[in-house]
């Protein structure tokens, strides 16, 4: 058992915070009921100051470092109610490029913040075989044609490339899932912005016969499975980290309040109501914390983390939407101003609570797992 | 971040050879003729001591305690890991006298009582319970009423204590009582070491609603000598504070947890002479999600052992585990229970007959009834709450109504 907090993951979080803190104090001032948190100067800090490469191996340009790392990324993101690209367009999109062979041109590009990648599996193309890919590619002269749709693409406006998992039509031997990076510049992708409660730019994109040279393959032709569960693995355990720490920061937040507003002559967290609910709120998110460190902890030691992964998040699901509403419900008529910061982390955890898998979905997977042979 | 959840090898090789032990002394032919329904344990007290002192020859006992009085002298997850096995297996070894009383002998007990004690309580050979609550002095302690009235350089105690596990049973046990009338508690109130042999001291047995009995002890005027002192003389009240606080991350609900948790799972996976339950979807999602929940309750245990071990104070931590693990305990019952339908009101006590079609051995509908009370024991879940709300958020106290 060792739960020291790694040196260097602290000394992340620190940093990150410090920016993030920095930013929160001129810029987010025009905060609105739309929700979005969206602080356009930040991003691109946090890709030029190097702040995405963490968890990524340094052949790539990376920091080194593992999913932990990513999770602390998250996390600190989480609790700065930020809407950014950082799980599709970096952890999702540079976990399947690092997961495949032969792609460290794009991963190095993507790293530097040359290029730009979003993930059009956001909805959850779930595991194989749970579903089939809505969008089927068919062999054509020059390499592909692309057809279909993907809904809820996380940033589509801002990317150089998509990464779409498409089904091979027939025509060749290799079949099954592959990946295709499709410029946004593609003529027959076309996109439609969808308003979404959490502030992430998503749009449904339809693949109305785009065609891609050969090199837009990513990897090998129905080689998607073999890296698919780990990108997924990692990434439902990193937005199970942003849930985490946007939980935290609503939970301090009602605790701060509940501290300093009297009412009946003294402090409202004097009240036995009060602090049971905070209590439980409490419980929920160390628990949810420790389902998360756990769970990072057995995919950077190469342990199975299928179930725990899965698990880690439908449990910060469930446990930080309730960690927003006990807040909420603490700070009383205060805490629904738009100007006041409580809803947006509740909207975060309610964008991201569906992301790669239903709580649902997600009980399935570990149900499988206690239940059958 | 990234942290290890997972028990050292050396505690996993020591839990291998506790769990050895058990399942050749709780094996079932050895036990079932043994049972005692009336008693906690579900076994008779023959039958507990025997294997106390089997317990105590193997070393298990004390595993965590100092190394002068005979303990193993290793770290917290040792004995976490005995705690946790004990439990799973269901022997008569969640034993008070290492857990509760050992503690507060080690912190305030004098030479001769460290001397006296521990080595028996290392060895198996005493029962030792714990009797501080009272009939109006529940989880308001300030509110004790049995007096120790100083009688030459001895006392003499006066009053009721309730609530007391094992009392029928218990060689010795630790209480409280005022020693000085007429002042707050915090300032008159003295830790005693009682000798349930005793002249004056009585015990009714007073059936619980799961049949075993909980113990209260009258003491009408018990002369004890001063060496029955525990620690300094109207300084309990701290001293029981401290003693609440030690009492650990209670790693021995998990293995109550693991233990209904895995019998919900094969029964849900038992043909019942049709499909099995667990093909039905919303039945697999509870399942799911109680998973989780058991995972959650381990990792909390762990981290309040963790702490402990890392010389933290755990005491929010243990509290937390405490309120989480044994609301999960009711909430498998009632799962169980309502999975199970009419089987699931079969009712067997834990050693004893019942019927073959009983859902989960007869088990559940005794579960059911056997997790009411770990959310009140061992301080209230409302009191661990405040707790942890005052203690571990930093809210402030209620205005103290005068």
């Amino acid at each position: 058992m060792d739960l020291l907090p790694p040196q260097r993951q602290q000394g992340l979080r620190d940093g990150l915070s410090a920016l993030l803190a920095s930013h929160a104090t001129s810029e987010r001032d025009a905060r609105d009921s739309s929700g979005s948190g969206d602080d356009p100067g930040l991003w691109p800090d946090l890709v030029s100051g190097g702040w995405v490469t963490f968890g990524f191996p340094e052949a790539f340009g990376g920091r080194g470092g593992g999913v932990g790392d990513l999770v602390v990324v998250a996390e600190t993101l989480g609790r700065g109610h930020v809407a950014t690209p950082f799980v599709a367009g970096i952890v999702l999109c540079g976990q399947a490029l690092l997961a495949t062979p032969g792609e460290g041109d794009r991963l190095r590009a993507l790293l530097a913040g040359e290029r730009t990648f979003t993930y059009c599996n956001w909805e959850g193309f779930e595991d194989p075989g749970e579903r089939p890919p809505t969008v089927e590619a068919t062999e054509t002269a020059h390499g592909w044609a692309l057809e279909g749709s993907a809904r809820f693409v996380p940033y589509e406006d801002d990317v150089d490339e998509l990464l779409v998992m498409a089904d091979l039509q027939a025509g060749r031997d290799q079949r099954g899932p592959t990946l295709f990076a499709v410029p946004r510049s593609s003529s027959g992708l076309i996109t439609q912005p969808v308003p979404t409660v959490g502030g992430d730019r998503c749009s449904h994109v339809r693949f109305s016969r785009v065609e891609v040279g050969a090199a837009q393959v990513v990897g090998q032709l129905g080689g998607a499975t073999q890296w698919l569960p780990r990108v997924l693995d990692i990434g439902r355990v990193v937005l199970a980290a942003e849930m985490v720490g946007a939980a935290a920061a609503a939970l301090s937040h009602a605790t701060d309040w509940a501290t300093t507003r009297v009412q009946f002559n003294a402090p409202i967290g004097s009240l036995q109501a009060v602090q049971h609910r905070l209590s439980d709120a409490y419980i929920d998110v160390v628990t949810a914390q420790d389902s998360v460190y756990d769970a990072a902890g057995l995919i950077d030691r190469e342990e199975g983390a299928r179930v725990a992964a899965a698990q880690a998040k439908a449990y910060c699901a469930d446990a930080c939407r309730r960690v927003t509403a006990a807040a909420h419900q603490i700070c009383g008529g205060e805490g629904i101003y738009a100007d006041q910061p409580l809803h947006l982390w509740h909207r975060r955890v309610a964008a991201l609570v569906p992301v790669l898998g239903s709580v649902r979905h997600l009980r399935t997977i570990v149900a499988a797992s206690i239940l059958s042979d | 971040m990234t942290l290890d959840f997972r028990f050292s090898a050396e505690v996993e090789a020591f839990r291998d050879e506790v769990r050895t032990f058990l399942r050749e002394e709780m094996a079932v032919d050895k036990v079932t003729p043994q049972g005692d329904d009336g008693d906690l344990t579900g076994l008779g007290e023959e039958f507990e001591r025997e294997l106390l002192r089997r317990a105590g020859a193997r070393g298990f006992l004390g595993i965590s305690l100092p190394a002068e009085w005979g303990g193993g002298g290793r770290p917290a997850s040792f004995q976490a890991a005995f705690n946790l096995e004990v439990a799973t297996h269901d022997a008569p070894l969640i034993d008070t006298a290492v857990t509760l009383a050992a503690q507060p002998l080690l912190a305030w007990g004098s030479p001769d009582q460290q001397a006296f004690f521990l080595p028996r309580i290392i060895a198996g050979a005493l029962i030792v319970g714990i009797a501080y609550t009272e009939p109006d002095a529940g989880s308001d302690l300030g509110n004790l009423s049995m007096v120790a009235e100083p009688d030459g350089d001895g006392f003499v105690l006066t009053g009721v204590k309730s609530l007391v596990t094992a009392a029928h049973k218990a060689d010795w046990c630790l209480t409280i009582a005022r020693t000085r009338p007429g002042v707050p508690p915090r300032e008159g109130l003295t830790m005693f070491l009682l000798d349930m042999r005793a002249s004056g001291l009585s015990v009714r047995r007073r059936p619980t609603m799961n049949r075993w009995t909980l113990g209260e002890i009258t003491c009408d005027g018990v002369r004890v000598d001063p060496d029955a002192v525990l620690g300094e003389e109207n300084g309990g009240w701290r001293q029981l504070a401290a003693a609440v606080a030690t009492e650990g991350a209670g790693m021995f609900h998990i293995g109550f947890v693991r233990h209904l948790f895995d019998s919900l799972v094969a029964y849900v996976r038992a043909p019942h002479g049709g499909a099995p339950l667990s093909d039905d979807p919303l039945i697999a999602d509870r399942i799911a999600s109680l998973h989780g929940e058991v995972e959650v309750a381990e990792r909390l245990a762990k981290r309040a052992i963790w702490m402990q071990e890392n010389g933290q104070d755990n005491m929010v931590f243990a509290a937390m585990a405490k309120v989480y693990a044994t609301e999960l305990l009711q909430r498998l019952a009632l799962t169980a229970t309502d999975i199970a339908g009419m089987d699931g009101t079969l009712y067997r006590p834990l050693f004893g007959p019942g019927s073959s079609t009983a859902a989960g051995d007869g088990r559940f509908a005794w579960e059911y009834l056997e997790r009411v009370h770990g959310t009140i024991g061992g301080g209230t879940n409302e009191i661990k709450r405040t707790l942890i709300a005052q203690a571990g958020l930093g809210l402030p106290r209620p205005p103290r109504v005068a």
